[in-house]
Parts: structure tokens; sequence; C-alpha cells
């Protein structure tokens, strides 16, 4: 195994994704990956270098961008209301854990 | 068929506009089923009581005054636990959601409201709806009405259940790869996935955005069309919706003289189970029958299929679940105390193995060094299955198929083997990845042991023509019966 390999990445990628895993779950999740990675080679196969990519749904352009509304302010979401399901909050901002200046 | 039967969504509705019963009851009705299947299908995870009878108890009085109450009036349904009824909890059947109640209501619930429809439950799903078998749910795993040993199919597992235990006439899932029409399937269900773009994603919550569709289960096409129809049309606040009004439905044919139907080779591999190959080859012997024209087509990068969604649909999934850092909603884990810890404490407490297990293989195909050989690759993969569907519709109006490659699998038979459980979505993904309508409808029956288990025909048309899909699906549900026929466990429930 290089460290190229699935296995070895999914300690790298768990970081990228902001996801804390242990020893054991890495190495099981190595192996699935592996595993999965290697049904998928077939990709690898296909002759795509002409073919443009299809991204954001089939109609992209047509769906996506075809209608913009007035650019006016409205009413939105009220505050409390989109602060009701947070964790911990102010009424009037989310808190998190003290990023700068030390410990809180 | 027994007296107390559940009736359809068309027939309920007649019945309250026509003052023949009236939505209260109606409502009762359902509560009362739900509460006596509960125990045995574990398919909810949220009862609106309060609000359903309340919403009744309102429509009877509009009734009363005259007042036109809809098309959908007084018919109870659920949702499927990613959609968003304000006020009642959505948590995706994820620990990391637990407790999220939406401060508003999706517009596709609202249209249905509108219509007189009435949300009831909502239901149990794979987490995030990411799976086939609805084992990937946080609050235990929903059983099929058909044999409780098995699974109703996946991710939209508990509306599935629902309706074919003849709780509610209908529910709504999603279908990103499959997750209503591979249910439906096994379900004994009309399931039904329309164009990409048709309902507003406005209150679905995000798994993969290319792919999402809310997609209704009821058991005839009729009463998944006009649900369908009802929840169509323009909506400027998700940006994919497609800038039409709801499609109307099409007339009923006398006969299918002049309908050219593609069966692909590459949907009948010589693995695929006999019963679902004899059961969709008998279909396709109706529908000849009935004057349509058989045509073989061919779909070269269907075996493609799988890795490309799985790809695809990671990547999309890494990036709309990156919202869930314990900050604006469901529980949060304190790690070591610091901000980067919380987040992955949080959500590496809050997320199932198989969401993890997402998140990590589209971080992977997104990530430098590897996207280009992954994700861009299967961006362009996407377009040759694309390609292959604009040619088969070129000798054929519609494509027909088996739905699933087996009927109900045994619950735990896949949970271990990640990729045989993404076998299951061989049939239904390219429909997906191509935005294309696709209907599965049921088509018979294989025996197996002491059960009985539900086959599915899958019928997909070219963008937009979801009318033509449809109303070859309620004819064909005109030459059968095989839809009327319920659960065991939908006559114990109605007894």
């Amino acid at each position: 195994m290089t460290d190229s390999s699935p296995a070895s990445a999914v300690h790298k990628t768990a970081q990228l994704a902001r996801l804390s895993i242990g020893p054991a779950e890495e190495a099981r999740l190595g192996a699935q990956f592996e595993r999965i990675l290697g049904a998928f080679q077939s990709l690898s196969k296909l002759d795509v270098a002409d073919v443009p990519e299809t991204t954001g749904g089939p109609r992209p352009a047509e769906a996506a961008f075809g209608r913009l509304r007035d650019d006016a302010p409205r009413p939105s979401l009220e505050r409390a209301a989109a602060l009701a399901n947070a964790p911990q909050q102010d009424g009037e901002f989310y808190l998190v854990p003290k990023t700068v200046g030390g410990p809180t | 068929m027994s007296a107390r039967a559940p009736q359809g969504v068309l027939e309920l509705a007649a019945d309250v506009r026509a003052r023949r019963t009236n939505a209260v009851a109606a409502a009762e009705q359902a509560l009362a089923r739900l509460e006596k299947s509960r125990g045995a299908l574990n398919a909810v995870l949220a009862v609106d009581r309060d609000g359903a009878l309340a919403r009744a108890r309102e429509l009877d009085r509009r009734s009363a005054s005259g007042t036109d109450v809809g098309p959908l009036a007084g018919v109870p349904f659920a949702l499927k636990a990613n959609m968003c009824l304000a006020g009642v909890e959505a948590n995706c059947a994820s620990r990391v959601l637990a407790g999220y109640k939406p401060p508003y209501t999706a517009t596709f619930v609202q249209r249905l409201l509108d219509a007189g429809a009435n949300p009831i439950a909502i239901t149990n799903m794979d987490e995030f709806a990411m799976g086939s078998s609805g084992e990937n749910s946080a609050y235990g795993t929903t059983k099929n009405p058909w044999d409780l040993a098995r699974t109703p199919g996946g991710s939209s597992s508990g509306s599935a259940a629902l309706v074919a235990a003849g709780v509610v006439p209908f529910a709504l899932g999603s279908d990103t790869g499959g997750s209503v029409r591979q249910p439906a399937a096994l379900s004994n269900l009309a399931g039904y996935k329309p164009t990409y773009g048709r309902i507003s994603r406005y209150g679905l919550i995000a798994f993969a955005s290319s792919l999402d569709q809310v997609s209704p289960f009821a058991r005839s096409v009729a009463d998944v069309e006009l649900v369908t129809r009802t929840m169509c049309g323009h909506d400027e606040r998700d940006t994919t919706s497609l800038p039409e009004p709801a499609f109307d439905a099409a007339p009923d044919a006398d006969s299918l003289r002049g309908l050219r139907i593609g069966v692909p080779d590459e949907y009948f591999p010589a693995t695929l189970d006999a019963a679902v190959r004899a059961r969709t080859e008998e279909a396709l012997a109706v529908l000849e029958r009935a004057g349509a024209q058989l045509v073989r087509v061919s779909l070269p990068h269907s075996e493609h299929a799988i890795a490309t969604y799985y790809v695809v649909a990671t990547a999309e999934a890494s990036s709309n679940l990156a919202r869930y850092d314990g900050v604006r909603y469901g529980p949060r884990a304190a790690g070591d105390g610091s901000l980067q810890s919380m987040y992955a404490a949080t959500r590496a407490q809050g997320f199932g193995d198989e969401v993890k297990r997402r998140i990590l293989l589209g971080t992977y195909v997104l990530s430098s060094g590897y996207y280009d050989a992954w994700y861009r690759r299967a961006l362009k993969v996407r377009t040759l299955l694309l390609r292959d569907f604009e040619r088969a519709f070129e000798r054929c109006d519609i494509v027909a198929g088996p739905t699933s490659p087996t009927a109900a699998f045994k619950l735990g038979e896949k949970s271990d083997d990640p990729v045989a459980m993404y076998l299951s979505d061989v049939l239904t993904v390219p429909a997906s990845l191509a935005g294309l309508p696709a209907l599965s409808l049921p088509c018979g029956f294989v025996a197996d042991g002491a059960s009985r288990l539900p086959i599915g025909l899958q019928l997909i048309g070219p963008a937009r023509a979801d009318a033509r899909v449809l109303a070859l699906g309620r004819h064909y549900q005109k030459l059968t019966a095989f839809h009327g026929e319920l659960a065991p466990l939908a006559h114990e429930v109605a007894a």
C-alpha cells in the first residue's frame, strides 16, 4: 500500500471533511474505500477526452439562470425563528467556542 | 377486497368534496391505522396529530360554508423526514439533526396544503436519503408490509411502508438515485420521479442537488399523477425549478397503437433475477397486445452508471452536508473545547456509518490530486449516459425495463457490503443522472417461501414528457389488477 492509496487517504480526507475518526474506524473505512473505488475503476477505461462535462443537473443554463427576481429587499425569516434550532445562541447571534484571544 | 379497504386519493377526495365523508373522519382513520401499524413497521418518526385534526376541522368548516376545498380535499398523507413542515421535526433520520423543527414549510408541501391535503406524519428513511433498504436510519429499520422480515426498499422506506400498509392514500419521498422507484417496486406501489426541475426543492433538505427530486407514492398511477401535478410549477425559491407551470394530464387512449416502447438490452443482464425478468417481459407483452410496438434499443454506458452516480452524488453530498457542524441546528459535541474540534466531534457523533462513508468518498473525489481522475471524469461519463438516452429516444417514445434487479431482500442481507447495496440502484440511477421522468408501477409477484413479493416495471420518458409516461402507466393499470392487491398487513390494519 502506498501513501497515495485510498486507505491511507482516509486520514487526510477525514480532516478535510471535519470528521473525527478513531484508528479502528479509519482502518475499517479504508478497506471499504479500497473496495468501493476498486469497483468504480471502470470509469478510467472510457475515453472521455473530448466529452463535455454535465454539471448542476441536465439543463443548468436554462433552468438555473433563466430567471432572476428583482434586486429589491423583501421580508425574510425572523431572527428568532432562524436562531430557534441553534444549540447555543444569545437571542442575537449563534454562539461558538472562542477562536481568538485565548479561552473564555 | 373488504368494504373497509383503504381508499385511493381520487376516491377519498371525491367523497370529501361531495360530503359523503369529511376530513376529520379521514384524518382520524389514518391516525388510527398509523397507531395500529406502528409497532410492526417502525415507519414513522413524528406524528402531527393536533395539526392534522385542526386542519381537518378547518377544511370541514369551509366545506360546510360552500367553499371549494380543493382537488385533494381532506386526503391524509405522510412526508419523508427530509421535508419541511413548519414546526414539525424533520431530522433526516440522523442524530446530527435531532430535534430540528423547520421554521418554514416547503413549497411542495404548501401546494398540497392549498389543495386540501392533510399531512399527518413524518416518515422514517435512510439517514439523509443515503441507502436502498431503510437500514441506515438512526431510529431503527422500517419493515415491509408484504413481509416484515424484509426491506420495503429505500431510502424513502417509511413513506413506502405507510402507503403499502394502507395507512395513507399517498406519501412523499425523494428520489436521488431511485429512492422512490425502488421502494415502490418492492412495496407494490406506483412511485414517480418527475423530470428534473418539475417540482421545487425549496424545503427539501439537500443530499445531491443535481439529482434530488420530490417524488410521490400511491397505489394507482392516476393518484400519483394528481399529486405530482399539484406540486409542479415554477418556484422562484429554487433556481433549478423549470420555468413552466404544471403539465396537463394526457387524455386516456383507446389503444397504444403508434407508441414505440424501447427495451434496452442492458436492462436485462444475464444476472437479472429470473422472476423479475419474467414479470417484466409479461408486462411488455401486455403493452404490445394493447397496440404498442416494442423496439430493441441500447444504452451502452449503463454499466458505468453506478460508478458515475456514486462519484457525483457523494461529491455533492460532501458539500451539502458541510453545514451540519453544531452551530445552527442539532446537538453539539464539545470536542476538546476548540471550534475545530467541536465541528469534528459533532459530525463524528452525529452522522451514521453510511453518511460518513459517503462524505469521505465525496471529499476524496473532489480533493486536490483526485478531482480530475474521479469527479471531472464522472461528469463527462454523465454526458455519455445522457447521450445514450437521446439516441434511444430517436427510435422510441418511452423506455421500459425492470425497476429493481430483485424483489424485496431480507433485512441485514446486504448491510455489511456497501458495494452490493449500491448495486440495488443499478436500474434506477441512469434516469436520475439524465434528469428524466421515470415511473415504477406494480407488474406482478414472485413467491418466496411463505411470502408473496411485488415486482415493479419502470417506464422512462424523454425530459418533460411526464404526461406521456404517466398516461402509459394509467393505461397499463387499466389492463392489469396488480396495483389493487394489498399487503397482508394492510388487511390487518384495515380490519
